[in-house]
Formats: structure tokens, C-alpha cells, sequence
């Protein structure tokens, strides 16, 4: 097999984190205040459709498989394109600042209470950093390193949580209004956009079983669902409803209730490593992806990556540290990137359907 | 090369704790926390496991009080007194006056949620002396706690609740119950304290705690107008405003005393708190869980339970009894 390219298991487990980013980005709290106990059903239909999304703009993968979606968008919108690049740096670096700060948040508040914000977003950029400089190869290796890493700790976390699971909880099921399953269904469904667009960024060529490329995105927005579902469910039974509107991460409370045969006791720090796990990736697909778009508006030698790669972290670490975005735009990035694919999608559609008009 | 090393070096010297950290010794584990509010004044003790390196000073913890406007203000005092860091991860129990009850129990609550150090596992008691006299004798928070779970599990009187349970229960109607301790010449359990709205609302007896808990299922051992209750089961389930509660019990003796006298004393509980709209077992939030189309459709749903008791008691084996009459 050629080590340099992606095994379909490999793309499973990165579409896997990309997609989990939900639990950090969004989190069960927000989906929790929107919908109560439905919010269990709201990760069923937002699956459904996910799931729906992705048959709609697989067209766009198959396209000029040797393309990254970069590619694919110069062929497709020739005198756009530029435009299109710098909209997607904006959104792909504000995104970055939202998921810096997210996570260097969750890191002080729970994990190093003593340590300075800033010290913690430079040391955690700084490894983004080392991973992103390997590439993307090895970016995906990584990814199913931290699969078998994120299942273990989660199967901890299920056999000790078990024991407090009260399913009394997940009660009264299916009392919300249409408006408000459909609200946080789309809520779900809308924070998980910008993963789509990330893995269009590689191209079909680059997996080694190019048969296998369809099959394996889906099968990582399956387990990522599942996941989803799976802590939503026994958070809510376990903390109840009202606990878990309160908690900006009421996962980590439910972490520091696990104890073995009261011996093995306060693992809620080790347990969070899944929490870092679901949020890492994004950060460093998306780096990575700024860095091939910023790579296409303004070419760079291989060399010079090295000052363009340190520029972006500095700029991320100023602006993660000082700036605040705010959930809705969050939200607001996603809808443009879906309205974007939607649109590369449209522009395919109409190239294969009349090939004359589109030259 | 070298630049491996120096930006190796740089990120050992930023994970490796060099900056922000705190000495295990300079860390003041705290093991129980008094809160009370005077003269709108909040009044914080803490008991902190002392240094075992010290062995001129024998005391295994030592206390500390101080008073503040804020609970903020009051734990910043304490550290005009003391050298060390308050540490609340470990804290055992949280023992609160009526007073931070009826006046400051939402800036409490508040507080705890927002400390992300607390761990809400920590167990929860209303005393109904000052903090001072409980905290001058040097009673332990283990002490405490032994003395709530040995009479859960031999007299049923009481019940131990973590400060997890008492947040979900004030979460669901803002109203919950405590555990009550008294100290007198020693330390003693009194029944239950009853919160509602965020405030003081009364108490209940030892004797009513009892009932409290068979209802609520947590009976493991107790004594009922002098009979036996070895084992205990109760089953609640609600049928619109029907409450049908089903009591299964393993007592020593006289079945039918129990049955007539203990229906009696939990239809009198149920009624008198109905009619004081105090809801004890939370049972419009169960019809809220198993009958949300009821609950719905009515209001004041309380005041229209109706409540089925039934008792069924086993008389416990007594095989030496049988041995004797054997003989």
C-alpha cells in the first residue's frame, strides 16, 4: 500500500473530529436550551439531515477528482475566484478564532485555572502548528491515532457513568413544538457545515481506495452522530435537563462524577482530552486549509511556508486572545459556506448539463 | 537543528509549569465550609487539613472565619489569616445557617456554579445553631457526614444530599429539603430543613423525615411506633392526578398495627403539605415526566392529587423463634 496516501479508514476517523467538533463549537447545552429532553431527537433529524446535504453536494467530490475543492472552484468560477478565496480566508480565519478561544477557555476554566490565557492559546497553536507543518498525510494519520485514543476514553467514560444513568430523565419525550424540533435540528445541522467544506479540500485522488471515498465520509458522519447522541443522552440522564441548560459544558460535570470502586477517582481532567480531541482537528484542518487558500492567492515557495505558516499563528494568537466571536456568527459562517457549496454544486450541475455554455 | 532545540526548549518551558503554579504545600485543602449571613454580611469558615510536617502543632485542621460583602470579599479575608490556597476541590461538606437560606441562598448557589473548583459531589446540611459554635468545637466534616449516613441506614431519619441532587431539585420548582443538624451538648440530626421559592419555608420532624423518606424511598432500616422496618420498598406512579403509592416492607411484628397507623401518618404528611402547596415529593414533576398531556391541560395541578396508599408488610423470618417453639 502507498504510505502516502489515505486509507478510507483514515478519512472515516478525520470526517469523525471534524464532525464531533459539534460538541465544542455548539455543545449540548445550546442544543439542550433549545429543545429540552427532544434536543435527543434533534441529533436524529439533524443526522437525517447531514446526511441528506452530503448526497446533495456529493457531486462536488466527484468533480475533477485530482482537485481540491480550490481547484475545482477555479475551473468552475475563473473570474470569481479570487473573491471566493478571500471570502473563505475570512471565514476559515474566523472560525479559527472562534475555536481558539473556545478551547483555551475550556482549558483555563477547567483544566489549568492558574495559567494565563495566552500562555495556553500560544502553547496550544504552537502544536497546531507542528502538525499542520507535517502535512496533510500525516494529519490523517494522526487522526486515527486519536480515534482508538477518543474510544477508549469514551467507553471509560460510558462504564463509569453508567451506574448514575436514570432515564426518568429523558422524560416527557416529544413535547416541543415543530418550530422548536425544527430549530434545533438546524442548529445541529447548521454548525456542521464548514467540515463539509474542509473535506473537499482533499482531493479523491489522494485516498487509496478512491471507491471507497463516499462511503467513508458517511460513515464518519454516522459515528460522529452517534457519538453526539450518545453524550447528549447520558448527560441529560444523568444531570437532567435543568443541570444541563446551566452548564456551559455539562459533560465535564458528569466527568468528575466517574469513579472507580472509589479508587480511581477525579479523571474529569483526563477525560477532557476527548473534549481537546473533538476541537484539535478542526483547528488544524482548518489552519491547514487557510494556509492552501492564502497559498493560492499569493504563491509561495516551499521554503517561505515557514514565514507565512509563523505569521498566520501570530495573528491567530493576537486575535484569539483579544477577540470574542460570538456564537451567531459561528452559525453565520457556516450558512455562507453552505450557500457556497450549494452554488459549486449548481455550477457543476449546469457545466456537465450544457458543457458548451459553461466555456 | 537549533531551531528544533529552542522551540523545543520554548514549549517545555510553557507545558511544563514554570509559570502559574502552585506548591502542593502552599495548598490549603479545605474539608468543610460553614456559610451564614448576619447584618447582611456573609460569613465564611473554612476547615483546612493542617500540615502534617508540623509536629510542634498536633491539630489535625485548622479553622478559619472571615466576613465580607460579598462571599467573594469573605474567602479574600481569609487570606489575611492564612498563608495558604484555598483549595475546594476536596471539600466534603457544605454546612449553611437558615439565615444564607432565607436571604442569600440564589448568591449561593450562584457562587458554587461559578467556581469551577467546587466538585458538586459534596454533601449539604442547615444547622440551626451559628456556625460558630459548630466550627470552635472542632467537629469534622467526617464526622458529620458519618453521623447523616449511619442514620440513613439504621434510623431512616435522615438522608444524605450532595449539593448535585439539592441544585437539581431547586432547578426543577425552587424548592428542595436539607438535612438539619442541631448541636446542644453533642451533635445531633433534626429532621429536615424545607426551602421554597430560594427561601425558608419550614422543617420537618425526625419523626416526619421518617415519612418523608418512606415515601421517597429511602428507607433501609427503621422503627415505626415501635415495630421493625428491616426493608423497605416504595413504588409511586401517577395515573392523571391519581397517585398510587405502594409500600412494601419487611417488619418484625404486628402487620396490621403497621398497615392501619403508617397509611394514616402518610395520608396526614401528603394532605397537610398539599393543603400548604408545598410539594413534597415533586410529584407535579413526575406527572410533568410520565402524563405530559395532563399536565398540560391543567393548572394547579397539586391541589387536585388524590392519593392511594397501599401497604404490604412480610413479618421477617425468626428462625431461632421457631427453634424455641420447637423445643
Amino acid at each position: 500500500m502507498n504510505k502516502n496516501k489515505i486509507t478510507p479508514f483514515e478519512l472515516t476517523t478525520l470526517t469523525f473530529f471534524l464532525f464531533n467538533s459539534f460538541l465544542f463549537t455548539t455543545g449540548i447545552q445550546r442544543l439542550a436550551k433549545q429543545n429540552n429532553t427532544d434536543s435527543v431527537l434533534s441529533i436524529l433529524i439533524g443526522f437525517l439531515l447531514l446526511f441528506l446535504f452530503f448526497q446533495l453536494i456529493k457531486g462536488i467530490y466527484q468533480f475533477h477528482q485530482k482537485q481540491d475543492i480550490l481547484g475545482k472552484i477555479e475551473i468552475l468560477f475563473p473570474k470569481t475566484k479570487l473573491l471566493i478565496f478571500f471570502l473563505l480566508i475570512i471565514i476559515l480565519f474566523t472560525h479559527l478564532i472562534y475555536s481558539i478561544h473556545q478551547i483555551s477557555t475550556f482549558i483555563n476554566y477547567y483544566i489549568l485555572k492558574e495559567a494565563k490565557l495566552i500562555i495556553i492559546t500560544v502553547t496550544l497553536l504552537l502544536t497546531i502548528l507542528y502538525i499542520c507543518k507535517k502535512g496533510i498525510i500525516s494529519i490523517v494519520k494522526l487522526s486515527e491515532i486519536c480515534f482508538y485514543l477518543y474510544l477508549f476514553l469514551f467507553i471509560i467514560t460510558i462504564l463509569g457513568t453508567l451506574k448514575y444513568l436514570n432515564l426518568e430523565n429523558i422524560k416527557p419525550l416529544l413535547t416541543s413544538t415543530i418550530e422548536d424540533n425544527t430549530k434545533s435540528s438546524l442548529l445541529y445541522f447548521s454548525s456542521l457545515i464548514i467540515p463539509f467544506f474542509l473535506i473537499a479540500m482533499l482531493p479523491k485522488e489522494e485516498l487509496s481506495q478512491k471507491k471507497k471515498y463516499e462511503q467513508a465520509i458517511t460513515k464518519g458522519i454516522r459515528y460522529s452522530s452517534l457519538i453526539c447522541f450518545l453524550e447528549l443522552l447520558i448527560t441529560i440522564s444523568i444531570l437532567g435537563i435543568q443541570l444541563t441548560k446551566i452548564y456551559l459544558y455539562p459533560e465535564m460535570i458528569v466527568y468528575k462524577k466517574i469513579s472507580f470502586l472509589n479508587i480511581l477517582e477525579h479523571l474529569e481532567t483526563t477525560l477532557a482530552f476527548s473534549q481537546i480531541l473533538n476541537s484539535l482537528f478542526i483547528i488544524v484542518f482548518s489552519l491547514w486549509s487557510l494556509h492552501e487558500i492564502i497559498k493560492k492567492v499569493i504563491p509561495l515557495k516551499k521554503e517561505k511556508e515557514n514565514i507565512s505558516y509563523s505569521l498566520l499563528i501570530l495573528l491567530l494568537i493576537f486575535a484569539g486572545t483579544l477577540l470574542t466571536i460570538p456564537h451567531r456568527y459561528f452559525l453565520m459562517e457556516n450558512i455562507i459556506i453552505l450557500i457556497l457549496l450549494v452554488l459549486i454544486r449548481l455550477k457543476i450541475h449546469y457545466s456537465q448539463t450544457y458543457p458548451a455554455d459553461s466555456n | 537543528m537549533i531551531k528544533k532545540i529552542i522551540t523545543l526548549v520554548f514549549i517545555l518551558l510553557l507545558t511544563t509549569s514554570c509559570n502559574a503554579y502552585t506548591e502542593l504545600s502552599d495548598l490549603g485543602i479545605t474539608s468543610m465550609l460553614g456559610l451564614d449571613y448576619q447584618n447582611e454580611k456573609f460569613i465564611v469558615y473554612t476547615t483546612i487539613i493542617a500540615d502534617r510536617d508540623n509536629q510542634e502543632n498536633k491539630d489535625k485542621y485548622k479553622t478559619y472565619h472571615a466576613t465580607g460583602k460579598s462571599l467573594e470579599e469573605a474567602f479574600e479575608n481569609i487570606y489575611i489569616q492564612n498563608s495558604k490556597k484555598i483549595y475546594l476541590s476536596h471539600m466534603n461538606l457544605l454546612v449553611i445557617t437558615e439565615n444564607i437560606i432565607d436571604q442569600q441562598l440564589t448568591t449561593m448557589i450562584k457562587h458554587f456554579l461559578t467556581n469551577s473548583e467546587y466538585r458538586n459531589n459534596f454533601q449539604i446540611v442547615t444547622i440551626k445553631n451559628n456556625l460558630e459554635d459548630l466550627f470552635n468545637q472542632e467537629i469534622t466534616a467526617e464526622e458529620i457526614n458519618k453521623l447523616i449516613l449511619i442514620n440513613q441506614k439504621e434510623s431512616g431519619t435522615t438522608r444524605s444530599i450532595d449539593f448535585e441532587s439539592f441544585l437539581k431539585d431547586i432547578l426543577i420548582d425552587r424548592n428542595t429539603i436539607l438535612p438539619t443538624i442541631k448541636l446542644e451538648d453533642t451533635l445531633s440530626l433534626e429532621g429536615f430543613t424545607l426551602i421554597k421559592d430560594h427561601q425558608l419555608y419550614g422543617s420537618l420532624s425526625n419523626e416526619e423525615a421518617i415519612l418523608y423518606n418512606f415515601l421517597s424511598n429511602k428507607i433501609e432500616k427503621t422503627s415505626f411506633q415501635g415495630i421493625t422496618v428491616y426493608e423497605n420498598e416504595t413504588i409511586i406512579n401517577s395515573k392523571k392526578n391519581n397517585i398510587e403509592i405502594m409500600i412494601n416492607s419487611t417488619i418484625d411484628d404486628q402487620s396490621e398495627i403497621y398497615q392501619k397507623e403508617l397509611k394514616k401518618a402518610l395520608l396526614n404528611l401528603l394532605t397537610t403539605y398539599q393543603q400548604k402547596q408545598y410539594d413534597l415529593l415533586k410529584l407535579e414533576h413526575k406527572i410533568y415526566q410520565n402524563n405530559y398531556s395532563y399536565y398540560k391541560k391543567n393548572k394547579d395541578i397539586l391541589s387536585k392529587l388524590e392519593f392511594h396508599i397501599e401497604i404490604h408488610p412480610t413479618i421477617k423470618n425468626n428462625y431461632l423463634e421457631e427453634v424455641i417453639t420447637d423445643e
